[in-house]
């Protein structure tokens, strides 16, 4: 008996206890069911999708502070570049350059960009050069994005001429100071774009350290930080004869950049021949070796010079350039056989 | 023969009881939210066509057909919507490269020399969780 | 603590039900496999061998309902070679998460449906949660939760219903009281 009054009495104080704790789950349960009612409404990442430096330019973004903003800042940015350093805008730093008298006066940040530009091309030994801007009017590739665009081939003697009105030799630096001979004009979109994502990058970590995401700038990627904090993301490579979906290589990367060039990014078809907007210094006329070059390198800035140094030099030569210079590398010929830098391999892991 | 008493008497396990309210009103909020949040997770149905960066159109992809874009009388290209894709035709841009891919498959449908971006509206996510691929360089 | 005759005999009349119903219990739980899965993640299973637990839970009390729910994930993965799999941790979580939901409403006399119904949506919001941290590292698997507790309704339902007209044909056939 005695034992059943006992059993009785702490079942009752088992009854409220366990109310209690009851109540507790629920508010638990009520809490996170609330909090998933507000997670609906704000995504982890922001995205937006601009126009600039004659592409599309995407940036995804997801940070503890806000990410509209910085999205909004990145995209100025490539808007500020973009006016800063086009070719068909008159007013631009460049074009004013281009048709000045020397020696023209410039600012701090121009100077960095056409001495890296300059320091580069003679790292290429003139592969990728900032002085074609003649080269490029004469095929007219700096107006491919423009509504009035028409096709033309140069003929070879108004090529010989104009290539005397090229090469990077002819820029000289000194101090704030930039001097063009024998009448050189500057075309720095072989590196612009990579500037601006390098820059892009920065104005994202300097607002927020901790944020994560990518910039993509026509294909080419900058990423700002892994994804989710901690990932790796996937990037897959374009095959450059494929029909849209078909990739020929997948690497992981948590930092970096990636840029790609391709004999179909700004070309134009004439009977059946393809003229693509990556010229061979040396002769004037679009390489023919290579279709495609991918490389992967800590500044995006490097990235946009290699891979067009790549596209000239060749698969053979570019193996072994490319890793020198800091970066790796993945090349198509025209023959569409793939050749990799042996750093490469390294990106294809997660670690 | 023995037999096992039960450890709960006959009242007590009913099948409903007054009190139960409680938990059937808990789990319908539960199924509110949790049917709110999936349905705001999942793509959004209306296209949005933004030319030199505001909105001029809006579709929806439901509605199957050929929409006109054009800008101060000039036709500048023409988006065809069928069976909840969209892609671009009859652009009026020199090399036509806007009109490769669809609306679904690249998320975005651009034409430079225009200045026209086609996207998705409500797309919450642009980042998904999935083994495949994130992003293409090329 | 020296336990009498009385005592000892029905301590072995509860094991050899506990064990009866466990097997049971187990048996359901690896047909339930066979069935194809609500979700599609991986390891999930639909919950009908609950209805057994509760079952246990009503005749004998929450440590016995524990005691079954662990041996019923155990046992269950072990013979379909699933052990230590994604369905052993997510079964784990949720056989017991909705052991400790149903016995705590149980012991606040709610009604079985309502009993039954939480510990379906327990059971799976455990198993989501659970998925969603250690396979496949988002939340965003959430945007089928509700889906998932529909489910949950469903099969707690059916539980219940199964589980009175169980103890109610036991009682029948006059091997309970």
């Amino acid at each position: 008996m005695r034992k059943m009054s006992n059993g009785s009495q702490n079942q009752t104080m088992k009854l409220s206890k366990n109310s209690w704790i009851l109540i507790l789950i629920f508010i638990v349960l009520l809490l996170f069911f609330s909090v998933l009612f507000f997670f609906r409404s704000k995504p982890e990442y922001v995205s937006k999708v601009e126009i600039a430096l004659g592409t599309t330019i995407k940036v995804v973004v997801s940070s503890e502070k806000d990410p509209g903003l910085i999205v909004d800042a990145i995209l100025r940015e490539f808007h500020r570049i973009d006016n800063k350093f086009s070719v068909t805008d008159p007013k631009s730093v460049i074009s004013r350059i281009n048709n000045s008298d020397n020696p023209f006066e410039i600012d701090e940040e121009t100077a960095f960009v056409i001495e890296r530009s300059l320091a580069l091309a003679r790292a290429t030994e003139g592969a990728f050069d900032p002085a074609l801007g003649n080269l490029i009017t004469l095929w007219g590739f700096d107006k491919i994005n423009d509504s009035a665009f028409e096709p033309y081939i140069p003929s070879d003697d108004e090529i010989e001429e104009v290539l005397k009105k090229c090469g990077y030799e002819n820029v000289i630096l000194e101090n704030d100071v930039v001097i063009l001979q024998n009448s050189v004009k500057l075309d720095l979109g072989g590196i612009v774009k990579g500037y601006a994502i390098d820059r892009g990058i920065s104005i994202a970590k300097e607002m927020d350290p901790d944020a994560n995401g990518y910039i993509d700038a026509g294909r080419d990627i900058g990423i700002i930080g892994p994804k989710f904090g901690g990932e790796y993301w996937s990037i897959a490579v374009k095959d450059p004869r494929g029909e849209g979906s078909e990739y020929i290589d997948l690497v992981y990367l948590k930092k970096g950049t990636i840029v790609t060039s391709g004999d179909y990014e700004r070309f134009f078809l004439v009977d059946g021949v393809r003229y693509h907007h990556i010229l061979n210094p040396k002769t004037g006329y679009p390489v023919r070796e290579t279709i495609s070059t991918t490389i992967i390198a800590p500044d995006a800035m490097d990235a946009d010079a290699f891979s067009t140094a790549a596209f000239v030099l060749g698969s053979e030569f570019s193996a072994v350039l490319i890793p020198v210079l800091g970066g790796q590398g993945l090349f198509v010929n025209a023959q569409n056989e793939q050749t990799r830098t042996e750093g490469w391999a390294f990106f294809k892991e997660k670690h | 023969m023995r037999r096992l008493k039960t450890r709960y008497k006959e009242n007590q396990w009913v099948l409903f009881k007054k009190r139960d309210v409680f938990i059937y009103a808990l789990l319908c909020f539960f199924l509110i939210v949790a049917i709110y949040y999936g349905y705001n997770s999942l793509n959004g149905s209306m296209i949005e066509v933004r030319i030199n960066g505001s909105i001029h159109y809006r579709f929806s992809l439901e509605e199957d057909g050929i929409k006109k874009i054009e800008t101060n009388g000039k036709k500048l290209m023409e988006l065809l919507i069928d069976q909840g894709d969209a892609k671009i035709i009859n652009s009026q841009c020199p090399l036509h490269l806007c009109e490769r891919g669809s609306l679904k498959q690249s998320g975005v449908l651009v034409c430079v020399p225009q200045k026209v971006i086609i996207t998705i509206a409500n797309q919450n996510d642009p980042v998904q969780n999935s083994d495949g691929i994130d992003l293409i360089t090329g | 603590m020296s336990i009498g005759k009385e005592e000892k005999s029905f301590l072995s009349l509860k094991l050899t039900y506990l064990s009866v119903l466990t097997a049971v219990a187990i048996t359901i739980g690896i047909l339930e496999t066979v069935i194809p899965p609500p979700v599609p993640l991986g390891g999930f299973k639909w919950g009908f061998s609950n209805s057994i637990i509760l079952m246990i839970l009503i005749i004998m009390g929450e440590k016995e309902g524990f005691t079954a729910a662990v041996l019923k994930v155990v046992v269950s993965n072990l013979l379909t070679g699933r052990f230590l799999g994604p369905s052993f941790f997510l079964g784990l979580g949720g056989s017991l998460s909705s052991v400790y939901m149903m016995s705590m409403l149980m012991k606040s006399k709610f009604g079985l449906i309502a009993v039954s119904v939480f510990g379906s949506f327990t059971s799976n919001l455990v198993q989501i949660l659970l998925a969603a941290m250690l396979f496949i590292g988002s939340l965003k698997v959430f945007y089928l939760s509700g889906y998932i507790i529909g489910v949950g309704v469903f099969t707690g339902f059916l539980n219940a219903i199964i589980a009175y007209g169980g103890i109610k044909w036991m009682k029948q056939i006059d091997i309970l009281s």
